[in-house]
């Protein structure tokens, strides 16, 4: 079933002469389990079409439906309400808060929707992202691929529609990569969680079901 | 089994977020602290004065609100049953009796009442030797009976009494208030008694002993009389306005103040009009209005600063965390929640600080008021050791309150800030900036002279105005403040200052010196610790009435006459000694032996402009050198010749004021006129010895030691000085923090800046050059904004004080010079500070941290 639909999705910066079409007539859809992949050179706008999919952008023109609803009808505040429930967020440069620990920084997203912790899901969660003995740690205590790992757990523990993960690796080395995206594959397979990607590295990419590529903010032919 | 954990978020979030950037934390508490205690401390002053003010009076006449004299016994339990009224103490005016071998004329008798020793202490006598009487034939006499009135009593020795009532022909009853009537009065009903003295009092004050009063009191207890005094104490002073007039039987207040007794229960009242004006407090007194208005005054400055200061510190704070909440906006929380996060996190800092504030402003005052009674207590009242320290509920629950509503106005700004972040804007890092797209020139001197750093520091000015205004407008602040209170304080001084230093003396001997025997000047002139003396006379006549309309030069439209006669003007005709003329001839600039036998004209008056409010010194005549004056002397008509115009007044009229002027004589030279002595001034070294060897020689002379009025003046001065000054130091202190946690955001902000500017090879020469010029950019600034509205500030002052004194407008160069030093100082100070810390860093974890 259709998870995510784009709809002649565009985005403009700046004015006049100073203006950028960072995405142009976007259109696409992805189905539920599915391991999207999206690459492309720099400034390319794979980022921007990630932001706007996961509502943290508002479109210049375009519809971007999730799970049938159509998300930019939403006004702010429910829009994060949205955001905290159905979209995971994965950035390149982690973002965690760095006044929580490990353990605070996942559940987060639950507790802003003022939802109670699983403490033993929670427990398996740790487990399989391999922080178990890390959990009370901040993230200044953590190796770059630790903090990674929280992320993810981070976009994993509210079961959201779909996990957006931009450049997750790009910050990491080579063995972190891999464990990263073989955590990324494995919560695909096993909860059948919708991802979609975006890296420039195409031999990253190869992990995904799917590869999209972006160029000048269009899509090209799919892989 | 499930373990559930509650969940409130947002109280989490705020309180682990002090430990974020702890220095900040504790710099916000301690300006919210200094805000707060400085309230607290001004609050607490006020009452403190209040309290200080009463006790004073208390102190004086005892503790009561109204007084009622001549009062049936029976009457004492009725007023005790009215509402409000707290206490009643009664004695008993006995009645007056001769004094044998008293050497006070207008003095002769003493005035013997009855009263219990409760009484006697509530009223605060002064017991000097001795004890109480313990029955109606022992008693308690003044000490004033030996020094004013010659008669040497002392403990132990029995006197006999005929005491009565003061009558005058007619069976008319006399007072205290009237004064003996030699030959016309007589003591009436005299009743015999013998006393035994226990007891020396100090005299007692002139509320209960009026100046006039032609009988030394003495006291002795339990003596039955049919009439009694009443001292009525209220239980709450606030109301005395309904209380008093139904103890008196009165329709109303007014009736009370303006003595229109037709339809009271009691006529002989009175008010202790010194304590109520204290225990109310209103603002339609004076003094208290006064009062008020400086301490609003004050406590706005006081929240304007913090309120400004405390913002600011939410504001920087909101900005470091900027990614954090663009970051949780992204995950999903909402705009109300990350509001809520700002808003706790301002007040578990306020909870924190408020009561410390309290507490120490409370502290600071304690301690305060110690020093300066330790300091100065003997000068400021009379009848007090030093300020009475006294906070209540109120400046407590003020200050709290306004605390609160400081730190909520100003964390609503930073929540509103904080939420409004786009999370977009954050992933993207570069908001701190607001870049003008369009191309920035930079002036050609600037690369010549500061090279790359000074373009950098340049351009980063000029693009991010908006992150230094802050630092501009505290420093601007402060500085404004600083010079405007210097120019209050200097202006209120020259107000009060003017008064005492123009004198060359320090006692002035008046009252009866005119009576004194060539003798008796001699043995005062023999005493040592006279430095100098100059002696004063007036003319027999006192005056010269000048008619002549050609010769004056100013006309007060009031002297006009119905019928628009000129009254004339009196001229009033003095003389001094021959060395104080030589000395007043040599300072003015005239010849000593050219005018020696002619008059020094001295006719400078003040005239009040009604329109502009504007005092204006101007000249009575328009005589001048060598011109003859012609007036009335008297009956006759005389002529007299200015021998020197002068501005300067002569010794012993400073301060004085003749609209009509005066003209000044050598008593040994000019023989055209009589003379007697009316005053002696003395420059001594040891005032207050020479006074007490003066009273020794019991010449019936009025003394008045201006040094300790000198010493007093001096003493409050300083008090006020040390209040203001204080004062400004905190208002500076809070501006300091601010500035602290300003400049120290920006330089920590601007840390991958510039450890990437090192990394690309920028050198430490080259980088301090920048950080120099950015100081010295906005210090200037800051300092040219803050002396404009400083200097602006002092002529408002000049402007509101010159209603009273034309000092001229002061220019506050110190002030001035200070702030420039101080300014400077301060921003290099933190400046290194930030900058030392940054270059402990290393360069490449500078770069790749993101959670800086």
């Amino acid at each position: 079933m259709e998870i995510l639909k784009v709809e002649n999705l565009t985005k403009i910066y700046g004015k006049g002469l100073a203006e950028v079409k960072a995405l142009d007539n976007v259109t696409f859809s992805v189905n539920k389990g599915e391991f999207l992949a999206i690459v492309g050179a720099s400034g390319s706008g794979k980022s921007t079409l990630l932001h706007l999919i996961g509502g943290v952008d508002r479109p210049t023109s375009g519809k971007v439906f999730i799970n049938g609803k159509d998300i930019y009808q939403y006004n702010d505040d429910e829009l994060a309400v949205f955001r905290r429930r159905e979209i995971g967020l994965i950035y390149q440069f982690y973002n965690l808060i760095p006044i929580l620990n490990v353990e605070e920084n996942i559940v987060l997203p639950l507790k802003l929707d003022g939802k109670d912790v699983e403490q033993d899901k929670l427990d398996e969660l740790l487990k399989i992202l391999g922080l178990e003995n890390r959990k009370s740690h901040l993230p200044n205590e953590l190796s770059g691929g630790q903090q990674q790992r929280t992320s993810i757990g981070r976009a994993l523990i509210t079961n959201p529609a779909i996990i957006l993960a931009d450049e997750p690796t790009g910050n990491l080395d080579s063995k972190s990569s891999d464990e990263i995206v073989d955590l990324l594959k494995k919560s695909n397979k096993q909860y059948n969680q919708t991802i979609i990607m975006i890296t420039h590295n195409l031999e990253i990419a190869k992990s995904a079901d799917r590869i999209i590529r972006i160029e000048d903010g269009k899509l090209c032919e799919n892989n | 089994m499930r373990k559930q954990l509650k969940s409130n978020i947002e109280m989490e979030m705020s309180l682990k977020n002090f430990k974020l950037n702890k220095k900040r934390t504790i710099s916000t508490i301690i300006g919210i602290i200094l805000s707060v205690s400085l309230i607290c401390a001004v609050a607490t002053m006020a009452t403190s004065f209040q309290e200080t003010l009463i006790q004073n009076a208390i102190n004086e006449t005892g503790y009561y609100h109204l007084k009622i004299d001549n009062v049936p016994s029976v009457e004492k339990e009725q007023i005790e049953q009215i509402k409000n009224v707290s206490k009643v103490q009664e004695l008993s005016e006995i009645g007056y009796g001769k004094l044998d071998g008293c050497q006070n004329e207008s003095k002769p008798y003493v005035h013997l009442y009855s009263m219990s020793e409760e009484v006697f202490n509530n009223l605060k006598f002064d017991l000097l030797e001795g004890n109480f009487p313990q029955n109606n034939e022992e008693i308690l006499v003044s000490k004033h009976i030996k020094t004013n009135g010659g008669v040497n009593l002392q403990i132990g020795d029995t006197i006999a009494l005929d005491i009565g009532q003061r009558t005058i022909s007619e069976n008319e009853i006399l007072n205290q208030f009237n004064p003996y009537i030699e030959n016309e009065e007589q003591i009436s009903n005299p009743k015999k008694y013998n006393f035994k003295i226990v007891g020396i009092i100090e005299r007692p004050e002139y509320s209960f002993e009026n100046y006039g009063d032609p009988g030394y009191t003495i006291i002795s207890t339990n003596i039955k009389n049919d009439l009694s005094n009443l001292y009525i104490t209220l239980d709450n002073p606030h109301k005395y306005k309904e209380t008093i007039p139904e103890i008196l039987g009165a329709n109303d207040f007014s009736d009370v103040r303006n003595s229109n007794t037709e339809s009271f229960i009691f006529e002989e009242y009175s008010l202790n009009k010194e304590l109520l004006r204290w225990e109310e407090f209103e603002a339609s007194d004076s003094t208290v209005a006064m009062l008020y208005s400086v301490i609003g005054v004050v406590l706005f400055i006081i929240i304007f600063t913090s309120v400004f200061c405390i913002r600011n510190s939410f504001a920087i704070s909101t900005t470091e965390k900027i990614h954090m909440y663009g970051m949780l906006a992204s995950i999903g929380a909402t705009k109300k929640q990350i509001k809520k996060i700002v808003i706790l996190e301002a007040m578990i800092l306020g909870i924190i600080g408020i009561p410390l504030g309290i507490l120490a402003g409370l502290f600071a005052d304690f301690v305060l008021l110690k020093i300066v009674n330790l300091l100065l207590g003997d000068f400021l009242f009379a009848n007090l050791d030093g300020i009475v320290f006294k906070t209540s509920i109120l400046p407590i629950l003020t200050s709290a309150f306004l605390g609160f509503l400081t730190i909520y106005l100003s964390a609503i700004s930073s929540a509103r800030k904080a939420s409004k972040v786009s999370p977009i804007e954050q992933l993207r890092g570069n908001n701190d900036i607001k870049i003008k797209a369009k191309k920035l020139k930079t002036p050609k001197i600037i690369e010549k002279v500061f090279k790359t750093g000074g373009v950098l520091a340049y351009k980063n000015l000029k693009r991010s105005k908006k992150k230094y205004r802050t630092t501009v407008i505290s420093i601007t602040v402060s500085i404004f403040i600083f010079i405007t209170m210097n120019a209050f304080i200097t202006n209120a001084f020259d107000l009060t200052g003017n008064y005492y230093k123009d004198y060359d003396y320090n006692m002035v001997l008046y009252n009866g010196v005119e009576n004194l025997s060539q003798e008796q000047l001699n043995k005062i002139f023999q005493l040592n610790n006279i430095k100098e003396k100059y002696l004063l006379y007036d003319a027999e006549q006192y005056s010269l009435t000048i008619t002549d309309l050609s010769k004056i030069n100013t006309i007060d439209e009031r002297n006009y006459g119905e019928n628009k006669e000129v009254f004339g003007y009196m001229m009033q005709i003095v003389a001094l000694d021959d060395n104080s003329f030589k000395k007043y001839a040599k300072e003015i600039g005239a010849k000593y032996d050219e005018i020696k036998e002619k008059g020094i004209l001295y006719d400078e008056i003040t005239n009040w402009d009604e329109e502009t409010g504007n005092a204006k010194k101007s000249r009575r005549y328009n005589y001048e050198e060598n011109d003859t004056i012609t007036g009335l002397y008297g009956e006759k008509e005389i002529k007299v010749q200015v021998g020197a115009v002068t501005a300067d007044e002569p010794y012993g009229l400073e301060g004085t004021y003749s609209g009509g002027g005066y003209l000044i004589f050598n008593k040994d030279y000019y023989k055209d006129l009589t003379f007697k002595l009316s005053q002696i001034n003395i420059n001594s070294n040891n005032a207050e010895k020479l006074q007490e060897e003066i009273e020794n020689l019991k010449l019936n002379i009025s003394i008045n030691n201006m040094e300790a009025n000198v010493k007093e003046e001096k003493a409050m001065i300083l008090v006020i000085k040390i209040f203001l000054y204080g004062f400004i130091a905190v208002i500076t202190l809070i501006g300091v923090t601010n500035i602290f946690n300003t400049i120290t955001s920006n330089m920590e902000l601007r840390q991958k800046e510039f450890a990437m500017l090192k990394s690309i090879g920028m050198t430490k020469k080259e980088f301090n050059r920048m950080i120099n010029l950015e100081t010295l950019f906005y210090g200037t600034k800051s300092l040219i904004y803050g002396i404009i509205l400083g200097l602006i500030g002092t002529y408002a002052m000049y402007e509101a004080f010159a209603v009273k004194i034309d000092a001229g407008v002061y220019i506050p160069i110190k002030p001035i010079i200070l702030s420039i030093i101080f300014v400077f100082i301060l921003i290099f100070i933190i400046m290194r500070y930030s900058i030392s810390k940054i270059n402990k860093q290393n360069i490449i974890e500078t770069i790749r941290k993101e959670n800086v």
